[in-house]
């Protein structure tokens, strides 16, 4: 009979234990977690809409006003909560699982409501929508809130959830960035920029976003300039049809971005309405392989086209950037990169030819963290390198290095530097 | 007829329609945002119907004159364009709502059109919303370009009206006012025309529609009635002659005013109607609550009124996950927001039913006349102290068929019905719930007492009982609710009547009528049962003199009358208490 008494005791001890464990773990979540993005407000700020369910009931039953102040904080949580873990149209603070594994243990006082108040910057003073739930206990409302994005992320950096950029630009460095309107097969794109103020507009908005994240950026007249001077040793394939990939390549960005702005035009009676669209896409400069794409939209006004193009780009950056950044984290615990071009210019026989693959890969083995060969041919031996060693961040120095290194893999020939920059060395073997 | 009765048929149909689809569509409370209107200058008759330019100038101008709301903005149209939407209509064979809009969608639809393109950024301005204002190229780019479903929704918020006539009869009758002398007897016949206008006048209400490649259409929106199932009948009289007997030339003026008299109370009825069509009705969103009431999004620039009712309405989810929308109770306004100078400014309405109200909960107008007619149950003073001049030959001093009476014992109250209308006067007098009365009571009073009278040569006598007894009275009202409740304190000059009436048993009908002017103040209790209907029960105290001045006529088995209007007889006092309990219902229309 004891026994019985103890079994069951223990029993509905472990339920109430799972019940207020279950109860403990939604604590200060929000509730509904439904939202919307509208658009972004500058590079710290973004208008979301969200809904929010709140319910209280008293002696005399539902309480309106104090399920009205539930529901509302309930939105504004729902509304931190998609910037925090995304959604459509806008990628989240938290990237990574292990991101959200470490806000685990802090998001009951992150949601705590005295807190959450911190991170809207603006609230609509009236509701979108307002619904009695089914039931007749609970309210569900709907409101718009600027959430201040770059608050949220210092809180989390605060509190050691998310590196902050400033300690990933510290150990590793902030990419560099440069932005080329994209255009067709064997167009310029510096041309391009030239001639449409519109693609200019796109340029400029692109630059003062970086900037303002305090990214290094590389404005197209230094591009231009140093990819004349580098034209002739741009011997690379595919690099005569897609200037975009040689001009980064002979600037050195780490990363450059492309855009494509469309202005759809009609008239609503004797008004002009512009609908602006803009493309972005972030390749790696190295191997100009896509690292992320996002078509940002502005609304449909007859504001002028620059202000239409400026929020588009707006609301496509946001995402783009978080790829790259997520890119370039990953990336750099690899090591900084380099693509290595052997240009094979001197006169070998057939059997010296044979061992220069091999020394040049010994070479680079030895030298660097990790090694990918690309091509190698009668002319060329096309690499991509991974280097931790911090005495070869710099490319003279690296080249240097290699130089030694290759003279004793192979006694034939030696190299010499045509052209290097911080992501691209291009060497001939004499 | 036939077609004008179809076309009423249809726009009632289509008006129901959107009804519907409005209905299962309706947004929470955003506030109401103002349409534009344009009107033709022309009335659409049958055929078989003739008005004069007059009549016809007058019915523009009554309905020009009440439909003029602040919730409208308008945009009159040049005089050659509706000219020429008036003449195409005029060679119209019927006039329906479909076949008036082609003529509409080719004349009349561009040119509002090319209006509303003209004006629609200053108008998208009123319209933008404080999330509007928040945007990246409000705030950032500081770009003050409308987006495009603003400037779109300016564009499809054109309406017109067309004032129709459904039906129409016009009757002169002829006739005669007989003038008495003292004694009762006809002594002139003054012949007399009386004109009759019996009149159905409505609106009809076109929206326009532009679609993505800006061509306007119009579409029917709905039919506003100046009648409820009769139509509107006024009369005035013309005397045609002078007691002396010279002709009076009658220049129409009685017929016109008897014509304008229906016109105008058309146009009222209209205005109330036009204001329940859904794309017209103010709506609006709970913005904080008091422990009395809440404060709401609109004001003035809407053309809220004083006294104004708004439903307080709520979304609610069905168990089936539908969304429906449910009344909570109904609230007065009882103060008016300045938003035309200050945007924030908002309107206070005291809650008179429903509790618990909150931020977000949509309102909307519930149009009302501002006229309620009051039928009560009443027990009022009458009180007719003993009396006897039966002694000696005066009587009551008539010079044929005298007679007398003797009232045994005082009678003090009265039963009857009492009837009045109410008339609102907040908006003019900036006083809410200050009512204008107008009305009266009959009821009957029971006198114990005889009429003395000769019969042939005998003294014959008939009980004067059961008598006729009554008031018309017109004051001020002005009642202080709290939450349905209201207390209502009035003031009236009151007019007071009693008739013995009885019939001798030698034919002949003898009549004392006595009739005084005195004060009452009443204190009542009124209780909203819902938002046009309540009841109440109250007690007043009158104020008379005490009057023994009576008219004493006879109407012998000849038909001749003989009077003597200033007879003595019982006295009358009219002072004391009443008693009254009443229903009070806010009428449609006017009839």
């Amino acid at each position: 009979m004891t026994r019985k008494i103890t079994t069951y005791s223990f029993f509905i001890s472990a339920l109430l234990l799972l019940a207020m464990t279950g109860l403990w773990a939604q604590g200060n979540l929000p509730e509904s977690r439904e939202a919307t993005f509208i658009e972004a407000n500058g590079s710290s700020e973004v208008l979301i809409r969200a809904k929010g369910i709140g319910g209280a009931s008293g002696l005399f039953g539902f309480k309106e006003e104090e399920s009205l102040k539930l529901a509302e904080m309930d939105a504004r949580k729902s509304a931190v909560y998609f910037v925090l873990f995304g959604g459509a149209g806008l990628d989240g603070v938290l990237k990574t699982e292990e991101d959200k594994a470490k806000f685990q243990s802090y998001q009951n006082d992150f949601f705590a409501n005295d807190n959450i108040t911190k991170y809207i910057s603006w609230e609509a003073s009236s509701l979108d929508s307002r619904v009695k739930m089914a039931g007749g206990d609970k309210l569900k409302v709907e409101k718009q809130f600027r959430v201040n994005v770059k608050a949220v992320k210092d809180a989390l950096i605060q509190h050691g959830i998310i590196a902050s950029s400033q300690e990933v630009a510290e150990e590793i460095g902030l990419p560099t960035l440069m932005a080329l309107p994209a255009v067709k097969p064997g167009e310029s794109p510096l041309d391009m920029l030239q001639r449409d103020p519109i693609l200019k507009q796109g340029a400029a908005t692109i630059e003062s976003y970086l900037t303002a994240k305090k990214y290094s950026v590389i404005a197209p007249e230094q591009a231009e300039q140093i990819y004349q001077q580098q034209k002739a040793q741009m011997t690379l394939k595919g690099a005569d049809e897609d200037m975009s990939y040689a001009i980064a390549l002979s600037v050195g960005s780490d990363v450059y971005i492309t855009y494509t702005i469309d202005l759809q035009t009609r008239r609503v009676g004797s008004s002009d309405v512009h609908k602006a669209s803009v493309s972005v896409r972030a390749y790696e400069t190295t191997t100009a392989r896509l690292l992320g794409t996002e078509t940002g939209y502005s609304d449909e006004s007859a504001a002028p086209s620059e202000a239409l193009v400026e929020a588009a780009i707006t609301n496509a950056l946001n995402n783009v950037m978080s790829r790259i950044n997520n890119y370039w984290a990953d990336d750099m615990k690899n090591g900084v990169q380099y693509k290595v071009v052997f240009n094979i210019a001197g006169k070998f026989d057939a059997d010296a030819k044979d061992e220069l693959s091999p020394a040049a890969l010994l070479s680079l083995k030895k030298l660097c963290n990790r090694v990918k060969e690309n091509v190698v041919s009668d002319k060329t031996m096309d690499y991509l390198v991974w280097v931790t060693n911090q005495d070869y961040q710099n490319s003279s120095v690296f080249f240097l290095a290699l130089k030694k290194e290759f003279a004793q893999n192979f006694a034939e020939g030696k190299l010499r530097r045509v052209s290097a920059n911080r992501k691209l060395l291009i060497l001939a073997v004499e | 007829m036939k077609d004008v009765s179809r076309m009423f048929r249809f726009g009632i149909l289509f008006t129901l329609l959107c009804s519907l689809f409005c209905a299962a569509n309706a947004q929470s409370g955003k506030p109401y945002k103002k349409k534009v209107v344009s009107f033709v200058d022309k009335v659409l008759i049958p055929a078989n119907i003739a008005l004069t330019t007059d009549e016809t100038d007058y019915v523009k101008r009554s309905l020009s004159r009440n439909i003029n709301f602040a919730r409208f903005n308008y945009a009159p149209l040049p005089d050659n364009i509706t000219a020429a939407f008036g003449a195409a209509v005029s060679g119209l064979p019927r006039l329906s709502p479909e076949e008036v809009k082609p003529l509409l969608d080719s004349t009349l639809a561009p040119q509002l059109l090319h209006l509303l393109d003209l004006n629609k950024e200053l108008l998208s301005k009123q319209n933008l919303s404080e999330e509007d204002r928040n945007t990246f190229l409000a705030t950032k780019a500081q770009a003050a370009g409308m987006n495009a479903s603003q400037l779109e929704a300016i564009l499809n918020s054109g309406f017109f009206y067309i004032p129709y006539v459904a039906s129409y009869e016009h009757r002169i009758d002829r006739g005669f006012r007989e003038v008495k002398n003292d004694n009762g007897k006809v002594i002139r016949r003054i012949p007399l025309t009386e004109y009759t206008h019996e009149l159905r006048l409505g609106l009809l209400w076109y929206k326009l529609n532009v679609d993505r490649n800006n061509n306007g259409s119009v579409v029917f929106a709905g039919a506003a009635q100046g009648w409820r199932d009769e139509p509107i009948e006024r009369s005035a009289v013309h005397e045609d002659e002078t007691f002396e007997g010279r002709r009076i030339f009658d220049d129409g003026s009685k017929d016109l005013e008897a014509f304008k008299s229906a016109v105008d109370v058309s146009a009222f009825n209209i205005q109330v109607e036009t204001k329940k069509m859904d794309a017209f009705a103010l709506t609006g969103e709970v913005t904080g609550t008091t422990l009395f009431g809440v404060t709401l999004n609109l004001g003035n620039r809407e053309g809220v009124g004083l006294d104004d009712t708004y439903w307080v309405e709520e979304l609610q989810e069905t168990a089936s996950g539908d969304v429906i929308k449910a009344k909570r109770g109904f609230v007065k306004i009882r103060q008016i927001g300045d938003n035309r100078n200050d945007e924030t400014a908002k309107s206070y309405a005291q809650t008179i039913t429903g509790s618990n109200y909150s931020e977000g909960l949509s309102l909307t107008e519930l149009p009302m006349l501002g006229i309620n007619g009051v039928a009560a149950f009443a027990i009022f003073p009458v009180g007719i102290s003993t009396f006897d001049n039966t002694a000696g030959s005066d009587g009551f001093g008539l010079s044929a068929n005298n007679f007398s009476a003797r009232i045994n014992s005082e009678s003090k109250t009265a039963y009857g019905a009492a009837l009045s209308f109410q008339a609102d006067l907040a908006n003019a007098t900036r006083i809410p719930e200050l009512w204008a009365s107008l009305g009266g009571a009959i009821g009957i009073t029971s006198v114990d007492g005889k009429i003395y009278y000769m019969n042939g040569n005998a003294l014959d006598s008939s009980d004067i009982g059961p008598s006729l007894t009554g008031y018309v009275d017109l004051g001020i009202l002005k009642k202080f609710y709290f939450r349905r409740f209201g207390l209502m304190l009035q003031a009236d000059v009151k007019y007071s009547l009693t008739r013995f009436s009885v019939a001798g048993s030698d034919g002949s009908t003898y009549r004392l009528t006595n009739g005084n002017i005195g004060l009452d103040g009443k204190a009542a209790l009124e209780v909203y049962v819902t938002p046009v209907f309540s009841i109440g029960a109250g007690a007043e105290y009158n104020i008379f003199g005490t009057s023994n001045s009576w008219s004493a006529d006879v109407t012998d088995s000849n038909n001749k009358d003989t009077k003597n209007s200033s007879a003595t007889g019982p006295d009358v006092k009219y002072s004391g208490l009443g008693v009254y309990f009443w229903v009070n219902y806010s009428l449609p229309s006017l009839k």
